[in-house]
């Protein structure tokens, strides 16, 4: 039991006092919070809430459950957004400005979990994940596309270099199955006149990360390391909020002092160029707009703005926020293994996340991650939505 | 008939409510076995969801044929061990039944299930203007129906309204034994809605008020409703004793000052939270609702001379950040320093002062004894003051949760002993209900009654 008994203190600081179930802050326009809790398919249950999960990694702890089919499908049914975090109330004293505390990081808990029960039973891992690893294992890529066509989707037009100060680490969701961001991202870096130098990236290892399998990713961190090194890079540029939480928050807890790079998410590159006049939005969007925050890039690391002050300074927005937005913002559903997993349970989360979108009148639904972008373009293509969906550098790409 | 096997209960359970209302899984279960108290109860073999009065009607039938005991759950945020007591039962998690049913304005009531919170509720009556009289800090988590059931009180108790039940007009609630009994002005078929609930005989609406699970199971609540309210003051005073402490409160409320929210934070608990504004004075945050802006004035002029005698003024802003973060701001009394074990009791509102004493002395005597901080505060509600006495303590330390526990049941002895009155028993309380002689008496006779196979909540209360 070694890998959750870090994390004692945390399990067992959860008050059981309920916000995390079914919290009205009204004055954030929040009555829910769980996506797991609110939209899976057998219904609201508490053991899909974050004070449940506790009670189940205490009784981890104590001895008092063992590693089971149903024990893998409730750990795993969770897409490790971090909505429970923003509103727990023993973070309560923070918000009020009064004390400062990482003392219950759930969504490190949860994934210890997932470790912990994985190392104890590798043979009940669900079989999507552990068909991720091997495909890592094999392909450096999650998908089991071939290593070497990973860059297939770069056209002749952008002859990127292997040395460079900047690099964009396309991830491999961009990589193999959008790579329309992949080459949005690279066409409006270099509108500004940056262009990017790419490296023979390997998966960053965020898939293995979320579902339990923690011990192939130091691999894979090292070998980017290497690659980033051997570039001379000193900037990281990446399109997708998974490998920007890895690379930005991650791989410095694994490799220490060793990985010294500046990550920036696309976006918040764009907006620094955007306002040092670099880069112009030079046509306009008539339309009404919003934007989904990705768990990993708002809750896990905090990027809010950059996003949102490059749609409002697209010419003709009508820009309207979600409720809520911001770190109440609902998950997508793709997340934390869940879309491997559970694709139905993804899928009702996205819908409902399009349907909020759609309630508040927007026409196009913004987001900054491959990921928010499978689910959410499924879920429209589902519930037959009448809202189109953009990652925000296709969107630059058309208008700079 | 004889017994059936857990897995013929469970597949039975399955058929009345179709198989995604149960859940029998051992992870699954182990939150039910917690309330958001230190005590954990016994994990039951399963967990049944209903939808509809009809469905938890069909629970009950089943339990009492099958003997199974039912625990009914809410929102499970009890801190008074609202927990399953005896091996082999079922909780009843009515998270399902949420619903805001209808809002009868005429009769300035609306009509819940049991499992809406009272921030949501709050939030579906601002939409048409309304609001409701009383809520517990705890408003995002708590509900209803579990409020109603262990007699709840916090935001809105003063001169007009001490606990939920106050503001409840009638309720509908599935008997032990299966039936369902609606009470107040809807006991009678023709009547136009819920508006009284003091019509036809004995107050059953009452029977239920603070019966936490062991006289039946509630589906639906009928609510007092009002309007927005005109004017909100506030106001914080602070006091270099106890004793003015109690006289402050004291003289607010025979002054009949329209107090929705007056509550008290002892010096030594602000010293322990926030030691770098230590020492602190004992505060009383007040806020004073009226229904015209004039009144309001009227009303703090009063304020400012009744609570102002002994008390320094501090000015608006830290009641009113407390009244606008009132579901929020627990989590730093509540959490700041640990997790809490908590013992809300009712003393009389002009026995304030002595009581804090004794509670200071307490807290004195926990942390020579076992080295623990003991933290307290309360608010004024009609005739009485809710204390509540914290025990602060590590969960993740085995050794400082087993002293916890034990300070806990010292200090709740104590309590009592000294005159105190708890007001909702749940498993904590269940061994002082024998000290109530005539009173327990006839509550386990009704329940023997109404229950005659104990399948509602056994133990809970002692009962
Ligand atoms: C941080 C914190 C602050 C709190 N502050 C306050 C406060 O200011 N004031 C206050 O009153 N309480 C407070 N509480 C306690 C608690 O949150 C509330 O009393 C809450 O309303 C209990 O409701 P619940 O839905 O969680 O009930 P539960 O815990 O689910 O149930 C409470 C009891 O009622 C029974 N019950 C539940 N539903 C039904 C039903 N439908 N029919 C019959 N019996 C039922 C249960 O069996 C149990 O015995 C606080 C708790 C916490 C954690």
């Amino acid at each position: 039991m070694v890998i959750l008994e870090k994390y004692v203190k945390q399990i067992y600081r959860c008050a059981r006092c309920g916000w995390c179930r079914t919290p009205t802050f009204a004055d954030h326009g929040i009555n829910k919070v769980c996506p797991v809790y609110e939209y899976h398919p057998k219904g609201p249950w508490e053991f899909f809430t974050a004070r449940g999960r506790l009670a189940i990694a205490q009784g981890l702890l104590e001895g008092e459950i063992d590693v089971t089919k149903d024990l893998v499908e409730i750990i795993y049914s969770c897409t490790t957004c971090g909505a429970c975090h923003e509103v727990c109330v023993i973070h309560f004293p923070v918000v009020m400005g009064v004390s400062k505390t990482d003392e219950l990081d759930q969504v490190r808990v949860f994934e210890a979990m997932r470790a912990e029960v994985f190392k104890r039973r590798p043979d009940m891992l669900l079989e999507p994940h552990r068909r991720i690893a091997e495909r890592v294992a094999t392909q450096r890529n999650p998908y089991g596309e071939p290593h070497d066509q990973r860059f297939e989707w770069l056209s002749d037009t952008y002859r990127l270099a292997k040395q460079g100060e900047t690099v964009y680490f396309v991830g491999c969701t961009s990589a193999y199955r959008h790579p329309e961001i992949a080459r949005s991202t690279i066409r409006v870096l270099s509108k500004a006149g940056l262009v990017p130098a790419i490296i023979d990236e390997w998966c960053c290892g965020s898939t293995l990360l979320r579902t339990g399998q923690w011990d192939y990713v130091e691999e894979l961190a090292k070998h980017n390391l290497e690659e980033l090194k051997k570039a001379g890079a000193r900037k990281v540029v990446v399109s997708c909020a998974g490998c920007y939480r890895t690379l930005k928050l991650d791989y410095p807890e694994i490799l220490g002092s060793k990985w010294d790079f500046e990550i920036l998410h696309a976006t918040e590159l764009m907006w620094e160029l955007i306002e040092e006049g670099r880069l112009k939005i030079a046509k306009s969007l008539n339309q009404k707009v919003t934007y989904h925050d990705p768990c990993h890039l708002g809750r896990h690391a905090g990027v809010y703005d950059p996003p949102r002050d490059i749609i409002k300074s697209i010419p003709g927005v009508e820009f309207v926020e979600l409720t809520p937005t911001r770190q109440y913002a609902m998950c997508c559903g793709g997340g934390g293994g869940v879309k491997s997993g559970f694709n139905e349970l993804a899928l009702r989360i996205g819908i409902a996340a399009v349907k909020r979108a759609e309630g508040i009148g927007a026409k196009i639904l913004l987001s900054a991650c491959p990921f928010c972008k499978r689910n959410l373009v499924e879920a429209i293509e589902a519930c037959k939505a009448g809202i189109e969906f953009y990652d925000i550098t296709e969107v630059l790409a058309k208008l700079v | 008939m004889s017994s059936p096997s857990t897995s013929e209960k469970i597949k039975m359970l399955k058929d009345i409510v179709g198989p995604e209302n149960v859940v029998d899984s051992k992870p699954a279960l182990l939150i039910y076995a917690r309330d958001a108290s230190p005590m954990s109860g016994k994990v039951p073999i399963a967990v049944v969801r209903p939808g509809s009065t009809e469905e938890v009607q069909r629970i009950v039938e089943w339990a009492n044929e099958t003997k199974t005991p039912l625990y009914p759950r809410s929102g499970g945020t009890s801190l008074w061990g609202a927990v399953p007591l005896v091996e082999g039962s079922v909780v009843v998690d009515l998270a399902k039944m949420n619903r805001l049913v209808r809002i009868e304005e005429r009769n300035l009531t609306c009509v819940v299930e049991p499992s809406i919170t009272f921030g949501e509720l709050e939030a579906l009556l601002a939409k048409r203007g309304f609001r409701i009289i009383m809520s517990p800090e705890n408003g995002m988590g708590a509900t209803v129906g579990g409020n109603f059931a262990s007699h709840g009180t916090g935001w809105g108790a003063g001169p007009n309204f001490s606990n939920q039940g106050d503001c409840v007009v009638g309720c509908k609630v599935v008997l032990p034994t299966g039936e369902v009994l609606t009470t107040g002005t809807m006991a009678n078929p023709n009547a136009h809605g819920h508006f009284y609930r003091y019509a036809f005989g004995n107050d059953l609406t009452g029977l239920f008020c603070g019966s936490e699970g062991t006289l039946g199971i509630i589906t639906e609540l009928a609510l007092k409703i009002e309007e927005m309210p005109g004017a909100l003051g506030f106001t914080t005073f602070g006091y270099d004793s106890l004793e003015a402490v109690g006289e402050a409160i004291y003289r607010v409320r025979r002054l009949r000052i329209p107090t929705i929210y007056a509550y008290i934070s002892t010096g030594w608990t602000l010293d322990m939270l926030f030691p770098e504004k230590a020492p602190w004075q004992h505060t009383i945050k007040f806020v004073v609702e009226a229904s015209t802006k004039e009144i309001l004035d009227i009303e703090m002029r009063r304020l400012m001379e009744a609570a102002g005698k002994e008390g320094n003024y501090l000015g608006p802003q830290m009641a009113e950040e407390t009244w606008r973060e009132r579901y929020r701001w627990v989590g730093l009394f509540g959490y700041k320093l640990g997790m809490r074990a908590a013992l809300p009791i009712h003393v009389p509102i002009g026995e304030v002062g002595p009581y804090l004493k004794k509670v200071e002395e307490m807290a004195r005597e926990i942390k020579d004894k076992y080295g623990l901080r003991v933290g307290a505060g309360g608010f004024a509600c009609d005739r009485s003051c809710v204390i509540i006495v914290v025990v602060y303590f590590d969960p993740s330390n085995k050794r400082e949760t087993e002293l916890a526990l034990r300070a806990w049941h010292e200090i709740k002895g104590k309590l009592f002993d000294a005159g105190a009155c708890p007001y909702r028993m749940g498993a904590l309380w269940a061994d002082h209900m024998p000290k109530l002689g005539a009173y327990y008496d006839l509550l386990k006779r009704l329940k023997k009654v109404l229950d005659p196979n104990n399948i509602m909540a056994p133990g809970i209360m002692g009962l």
